[in-house]
C-alpha cells in the first residue's frame, strides 16, 4: 500500500545508470497533464548514518513526495526528526557518515530532462549544484567563511559552478545582480567580510549566493532561527518576492510552525525519520490530522487574537537507534493504543488534492484529531 | 510603610559606554519595577538596550546614572550583607544554554557550588536532595539519571534546564531570563515558559523576561506588563494585554506586524516589513536627532527631527504610556510649531 503516490503518472527516473539522460517518455504526453512535472520527484528515500564499525541508524525511513516548479514546501518537526538530513540528502550533502541507502530522488530540469540525483557523478553533482538546486545552510552567523570577502565567496561559487566558465566581468555583474534583488547594496556589501555585516544581512547576502545562478529549487535550513523579529519579517517578505520574480521551487525546514503558515503552499510533517502528515498549508493548519502536527501548532504563541493555552509535547522524539515498536508517536500520543504498537501506521489519505497537495496521515486514529486551541483569554 | 517597596526597581538609570573617544548610550534614563510574583516583559530589537537594562537590574553592570534599588535599596549603598543577599535573591538566566553551562562540570557539580558556597547544603546528602528536587522542578525526570551527566550529553532544551536549575539553587525570589528560549523547539520553549509561569504564580517569583517577539511576551507577560524598548529608551510601557491589542508606539505597532503568525490566513494580512521605512536599526554611536525611530517611521513629522518624545499616558490608551508626540500631541495636518508644552522633558 502507498497511498503517497500521487493519482498523476509522474516520470520515474532512470535506473542509476550515472547518466543525465533519459528524459520523460515524449513531449506529446507532458501535454496532456493538468501540470508540468515536478522539479524534484523523491521515493522512498532511505538515509543511515554509521555509528560504529558494524552499526547503523536509519536517518530517514521510505520518504516520498513530489515538489513541483514555483511551489513552497516546508518540512516541520522537532530537533532530529530527519528535516535536516532530508534536505541534505536531496542535494547529496549528508556528512560522511550519513549514506544514502535506498529510494530515488529524481530532479527534472527546466529542459524537461529528468536524472537521478542519487546517482550522480561528483563532476556531475558539481554542475547541478548551485546552477540547478542551491542549499541556504543554518546559522547565517557562521555560514561564510570569516577570511573571505562576499564578493570572493560569491565569486568563488560562480567560478566553481557556472557552466561553460565565466570571466572576471561576469561575475561582478552578477554577484551585484544576486545583491540587488536581496535588497542589499553590492558597493557596500562585495568588499565586506562577514562580520562586517548584521544577522539579517548575512542571511540575505547567503541567500543570494543561492540564487547567483538562478536555481530552480531552494532549500533552506531554518533561514529565520535566531534573527530579530524585523530581519525575520524581512527574510518571509523578501523571500516570498523572489519566489514569484524568479520562479523557484522551494524547501525550507523549520520547527517553528509560523513560517510555515507564512512561506509555504504544502506542509510536510516528519518524526523518527518519516513522513506522518503532508497536505496543502490550509488544510493543515485548519484541520491537521495527526495528533504530533496538531500539538505541534498548538505549542506556537499567536499574537493576533484570543490568548490560547500552549501545551508541550510531553517527552522528546525518540532515539533513531531504539525505535519503540509500531507508531514512532505512540508513547508520546494520548491517542495511543494497543493498536498503535501493533504495526507502523501508513499514510492515510483523507482528501485528494492536485499537485501533490493530497492530504494524508499516517494514524489509525485520524479521524479522533480535533484539533482546536483553548483559549485562556478573549482578545 | 504603606507599601512594601518592589523587589527590583530601575530609577531613571542610564548605561553610558566609552568607546574610541564616543559615548553610547545603550540605556537612557529607564525607569520601570518589579514586584514579587509580577512579571515584566523587555521587548526589542537586537540593540535596543533591553539586555543592558537587565543586567542592571541584576547588577552584572552599575548605571552610569540613576539608581537601582532592591527593596527600596539602592544597590551602591548596600552594605557586603545586603548586597550577598541580593545577589542571592536575584538570578540572571543567560540566553544561549551552548555556553553559560561549564562543559566539564556534570550537573549536579554546576549545581551544587552555588548550594555550597551559600551554606543552603552542608553534607553530600543534602546536596544531592537539592540538586534532585532542582531537577525534579526543571522537570528533568528521574533526576538520577541528569545528575552525572555533561553538558555535551544533553540536548539543547536539557541544557537550558540545567541552566534554569542553576538559577533556582539559590531559592531566588527575582528571575530574569534573558530570550533563554528563542533557539529552542517550540515544545521545548513552552514547556519552559510554562515551568517559569508556575514559580510565579505558585512560589511568588518575580520575573524580567526579555524576548523580541512579542507572540512570547503576550504569552508569558499576559498577567504582567510589557515595556517595548528602542536604542535605549522604553517608548512604550502597559499592561500586556493593552499593549498587545493596543499598540499605540508606531514601533510596537511594526514588532506586531512583523510576528510570524501560526494561522496562514493572518499571515496573509501581514504588512511587508512590519510597515517600517527601513529594517536597520540605527547605530548607537550615531543616533537620530529627535524622536531616534524618526528615520524609520511611517508616521514621523517634521518636529519628530527635533524634539525629543517623553513617556506620557496616550491619549487612545490611558493605561499606556508612549513616546511618541504624533500619538499622544497629535496636531493639525500642518507640521508647523511645537506642541503644547512638548519642548523637551520636563
Amino acid at each position: 500500500m502507498n497511498d503517497s503516490t500521487p493519482p498523476l503518472s509522474t516520470p520515474t527516473g532512470p535506473q542509476g545508470l550515472g547518466h543525465e539522460s533519459l528524459g520523460p517518455d515524449g513531449p506529446g504526453h507532458d501535454d496532456t497533464g493538468p501540470q508540468e512535472a515536478p522539479v524534484l520527484s523523491v521515493r522512498d528515500l532511505e538515509v543511515a548514518y554509521r555509528t560504529g564499525k558494524q552499526s547503523r541508524v536509519r536517518a530517514l525511513r521510505g520518504v516520498s513526495f513530489d515538489l513541483y516548479p514555483e511551489s513552497s514546501l516546508a518540512l516541520v518537526g522537532e530537533s532530529g526528526c530527519g528535516k535536516t538530513t532530508l534536505g541534505l540528502a536531496l542535494l547529496r550533502l549528508l556528512p560522511t557518515l550519513g549514506e544514502i541507502t535506498g529510494g530515488e530522488v529524481t530532479y527534472t530540469g527546466g529542459d524537461g530532462r529528468s536524472r537521478d540525483v542519487t546517482a550522480m557523478s561528483a563532476s556531475q553533482l558539481r554542475r547541478w549544484r548551485w546552477s540547478e538546486a542551491a542549499m541556504v545552510f543554518q546559522g547565517a552567523q557562521n555560514a561564510f567563511n570569516p577570511v573571505l570577502t562576499i564578493g570572493q565567496q560569491m565569486a568563488e561559487t560562480l567560478k566553481d559552478h557556472a557552466r561553460g566558465g565565466i570571466g572576471r566581468r561576469e561575475i561582478l555583474e552578477r554577484s551585484a545582480e544576486a545583491l540587488r534583488s536581496v535588497r542589499l547594496e553590492p558597493r557596500r556589501v562585495l568588499g565586506s567580510y562577514p562580520h562586517e555585516l548584521s544577522g539579517g544581512m548575512k542571511q540575505r547576502a547567503l541567500i543570494a549566493t543561492g540564487l547567483l545562478l538562478h536555481p530552480r529549487l531552494l532549500v533552506l535550513d531554518e533561514p529565520t532561527t535566531a534573527l530579530d523579529i524585523l530581519t525575520q519579517r524581512t527574510v518571509i517578505d523578501l523571500l516570498a518576492e523572489l519566489r514569484a520574480e524568479y520562479g523557484f521551487a522551494m524547501i525550507f525546514i523549520s520547527h517553528d510552525l509560523a513560517l510555515a503558515a507564512e512561506l509555504a503552499d504544502r506542509v510536510i510533517t516528519m518524526y523518527a525519520g518519516k513522513v506522518i502528515e503532508t497536505g496543502s498549508t490550509q488544510d493543515i493548519f485548519t484541520a491537521p490530522k495527526h495528533p504530533y502536527t496538531s500539538k505541534l501548532i498548538n505549542a506556537v504563541p499567536p499574537v493576533t487574537g484570543d490568548l490560547p493555552e500552549l501545551a508541550s509535547i510531553p517527552g522528546a522524539p525518540p532515539s533513531l537507534a531504539t525505535l519503540p515498536p509500531g507508531c514512532a508517536f505512540a508513547p508520546r500520543c494520548e491517542l495511543a493504543t494497543e493498536e498503535c504498537v501493533q504495526s507502523e501506521p501508513e499514510l492515510i489519505t483523507l482528501a485528494q488534492r492536485p499537485a501533490d497537495m493530497t492530504h494524508a496521515a499516517a494514524c489509525i486514529h485520524h479521524d479522533q484529531v480535533h484539533h482546536e486551541r483553548k483559549v485562556i483569554a478573549r482578545a | 510603610m504603606p507599601a512594601p517597596a518592589p523587589l527590583i526597581e530601575l530609577d531613571g538609570a542610564s548605561q553610558v559606554f566609552h568607546v574610541k573617544g564616543k559615548d553610547l548610550p545603550a540605556v537612557s534614563d529607564v525607569s520601570l519595577s518589579v514586584g514579587e510574583g509580577e512579571v515584566l516583559c523587555l521587548v526589542g530589537e537586537s540593540g535596543s538596550g533591553k539586555t543592558t537594562t537587565a543586567r542592571l537590574a541584576a547588577g552584572l553592570a552599575a548605571p552610569t546614572s540613576g539608581a537601582v534599588r532592591f527593596e527600596g535599596k539602592d544597590l551602591s549603598e548596600m552594605t557586603r550583607a545586603e548586597r550577598r543577599e541580593y545577589r542571592r535573591a536575584v538570578q540572571y538566566i543567560h540566553q544561549d544554554p551552548y555556553a553559560s553551562l561549564n562543559p566539564i562540570r556534570s550537573v549536579r557539580s554546576t549545581l551544587a557550588i552555588p548550594l555550597k558556597r551559600h551554606g543552603l547544603a552542608r553534607t553530600a546528602a543534602d546536596v544531592d536532595r537539592r540538586v534532585d528536587e532542582l531537577l525534579t522542578t526543571v522537570d528533568l525526570t528521574p533526576p538520577e539519571s541528569y545528575s552525572a551527566k555533561f553538558p555535551h550529553q544533553m540536548s539543547g532544551g536539557q541544557r537550558q534546564r540545567v541552566a534554569v536549575a542553576r538559577g533556582l539553587t539559590l531559592s531566588p525570589r527575582l528571575l530574569i531570563a534573558d530570550e533563554s528560549t528563542s533557539m529552542l523547539d517550540v515544545s521545548i520553549r513552552v514547556s519552559l515558559l510554562n515551568m517559569l509561569t508556575r514559580l510565579r504564580t505558585e512560589e511568588g517569583v518575580g520575573f524580567i523576561y526579555i524576548t523580541h517577539d512579542l507572540a512570547l511576551a503576550k504569552y508569558f507577560a499576559w498577567e504582567g506588563r510589557t515595556a517595548v524598548m528602542y536604542l535605549g529608551k522604553i517608548v512604550e510601557v502597559g499592561p500586556t494585554p493593552q499593549v498587545i491589542n493596543s499598540p499605540q508606539h508606531p514601533y510596537t505597532r511594526a514588532l506586531l506586524e512583523a510576528v510570524p503568525e501560526p494561522d496562514p490566513e493572518l499571515a496573509a494580512q501581514k504588512k511587508a516589513a512590519g510597515g517600517l521605512l527601513s529594517a536597520e536599526i540605527p547605530s548607537l554611536s550615531d543616533l537620530p536627532s529627535g524622536c531616534t525611530f524618526h528615520p524609520r517611521c511611517p508616521l514621523a513629522e517634521d518636529r519628530c527631527r527635533e524634539i525629543i518624545p517623553v513617556l506620557r499616558t496616550a491619549p487612545e490608551a490611558s493605561a499606556q504610556e508612549v513616546a511618541c508626540m504624533v500619538v499622544t500631541d497629535p496636531q493639525p495636518a500642518a507640521s508647523a510649531g511645537t506642541a503644547p508644552g512638548g519642548g523637551g522633558p520636563p
